[in-house]
């Protein structure tokens, strides 16, 4: 797509030039050089060739605090993304973070070779090859080889999951040939492998004949639920993400929990809240477990400040001290635990935490973990 | 119709691993034809992304060769290889390729023989696991 196309699509030539977005984007919060407002002023103002050389298309986060409020409905985060497919043609990339390895692992998926090991399976799991309830495990086995020196354990989220489907009598199917969901290629505008990677994995929850697509991951679960259609028209099957999946059992009275003391807070995730508006089903989880006291923080639900960092791409000073704030604040409500339903989100904050320097007397665990551990038999 | 032959990349480490692999040129040694040598400045340069880039690109194997213990130019860079190698092995045991497809191998000797014996070991290693496209999609 060109750039006119791209302002035309995305609304950019409305920009009432408000500043609502420049007020609300974290990055330009910290790093008053990058502004939204300015941004869009840019293409309209300067060629396309100067824009997509650009550094700052790759500071964006993609968090979609600015579309949120606004007033002229400019889709800033499509801008963004259709720019950078312009930007990734020149050569315009972005430094990736982690040595570019998790983009390797996903461009690596697109070859037919590869075929997943499932050996992080324990026994007291059960999955199967076909199922009517697929579970789409993600990036997190690879996560937690990259992010083991943080501490983020990104395994213990997928595998609660799967131990709370067992508890609800669903044998969930897991495959050896799922792939990267895309979501980091699709962001960061390479559409080519996204678009290999989407069909390999519709076909692959075709084969399985699966009905219903369960995740515990928020960018996994907006990927397939809202961009697959979007590339590949209807999809014959359900996606749900996990605090839908508990939320609808708690209502329906299957699952019961012990009593688990405590004062936790809830960071909603981009892909899940401003994005796909669940903001209602973790809260529901959390409040249903007897002796847990949910706190909000300060800015909660679509307010939600980003976890600081996302599709592993320029991450900075800028975005270490977005999650420190961010952390401060989960710290200020006097929550023992903070509470997020992505696995990225996890890893930001982590990494943030094992930082020297830095001391929280906050912790951090995923959904899924606190569910296992306080659901009853 | 004869067997296709692997490919095998080998990042090699400008200093001792190059030196050898220098020496078993001038001695005229004989070497697997599938070994493409790409010299880096140091070994602890190489990430899991050129490792698993290669293979995406349709490498059969991988070796790495790094300074001897103690002998890095650059004080570690030896070991820090050595920790993105042992990661790398896990990523790929994820992804369904066998971990025995990335070698590493540390240099001492920086005599030719050496290094024909390295190469030509890894190469009926990875001979004998197969091509791998063939193999791991069946």
């Amino acid at each position: 797509m060109k750039l006119d196309a791209i302002i035309e699509k995305t609304n950019a030539y409305y920009c009432l030039e408000c500043g609502i977005c420049t007020g609300s984007c974290p990055i330009s919060r910290i790093y008053p050089k990058y502004s939204p407002r300015l941004f869009v002023e840019k293409s309209l103002l300067i060629s396309e060739e100067e824009l997509i050389q650009d550094n700052d298309l790759w500071t964006c986060l993609t968090c979609g605090a600015c579309s949120q409020r606004c007033p002229s409905l400019v889709d800033y985060q499509d801008f963004m993304r259709q720019t950078r497919s312009l930007a990734i043609e020149v050569d315009n990339r972005g430094i990736c973070t982690h040595a570019g390895t998790i983009q390797a692992i996903s461009h690596l998926q697109r070859q037919n070779f590869v075929k997943k090991n499932l050996n992080w399976l324990s026994d007291d799991l059960k999955v199967a090859e076909q199922g009517e309830v697929l579970f789409f495990v993600g990036c997190s086995p690879y996560f937690n080889v990259i992010f083991n020196d943080i501490g983020a354990n990104s395994l213990a989220a997928t595998k609660s999951s799967i131990k709370i489907l067992n508890a609800m009598g669903i044998v969930p199917a897991v495959r050896p040939d799922e792939r990267c969901c895309g979501h980091d290629a699709y962001w960061t505008g390479d559409f080519e492998t996204f678009r290999i990677l989407a069909k390999k994995n519709i076909e692959m929850i075709e084969n399985s004949g699966a009905k219903k697509v369960i995740l515990s991951c928020a960018e996994g679960y907006s990927t397939i639920k809202s961009l697959y259609p979007e590339f590949f028209g209807k999809l014959n099957f359900e996606v749900q993400h996990i605090s839908e999946f508990i939320a609808e059992k708690i209502e329906a009275g299957e699952m019961k929990f012990k009593e688990v003391a405590g004062k936790v807070t809830y960071h909603d995730p981009c892909r899940l809240g401003r994005f796909e508006n669940v903001y209602d089903a973790p809260r529901k989880v959390l409040q249903a477990i007897p002796g847990l006291e949910l706190i909000e923080m300060p800015r909660n639900r679509e307010n939600a400040l980003c976890c600081g960092s996302s599709t592993w791409i320029n991450c900075s000073q800028i975005n270490k001290k977005i999650q420190v704030e961010r952390l401060k604040e989960a710290q200020s409500t006097g929550a023992a635990t903070m509470i997020t339903a992505c696995p990225k989100c996890k890893i930001h904050l982590s990494c943030t935490m094992h930082d020297n320097g830095f001391h929280f007397e906050v912790g951090i665990k995923d959904l899924t973990t606190v569910v296992a551990e306080a659901m009853q038999f | 119709m004869p067997q296709p032959k692997p490919e095998i990349i080998f990042y090699c480490c400008e200093w001792n691993p190059y030196i050898a692999a220098d020496n078993a040129g001038a001695k005229k040694l004989q070497y697997p034809a599938s070994i493409k040598i790409m010299p880096v400045n140091c070994s602890g340069r190489i990430t899991p992304k050129l490792i698993l880039n290669a293979f995406e690109h349709g490498a059969d194997g991988v070796l790495i060769g790094a300074c001897g213990k103690g002998e890095c130019h650059y004080i570690s860079g030896n070991k820090t290889c050595e920790a993105v190698v042992r990661e790398t092995k896990e990523l790929l045991g994820l992804s369904g390729i066998d971990p025995q497809r990335l070698g590493f191998e540390l240099f001492s000797d920086i005599s030719g023989e050496y290094f024909v014996s390295v190469v030509t070991r890894f190469h009926d290693k990875i001979t004998q696991l197969g091509i791998l496209a063939q193999k791991e999609a069946a």
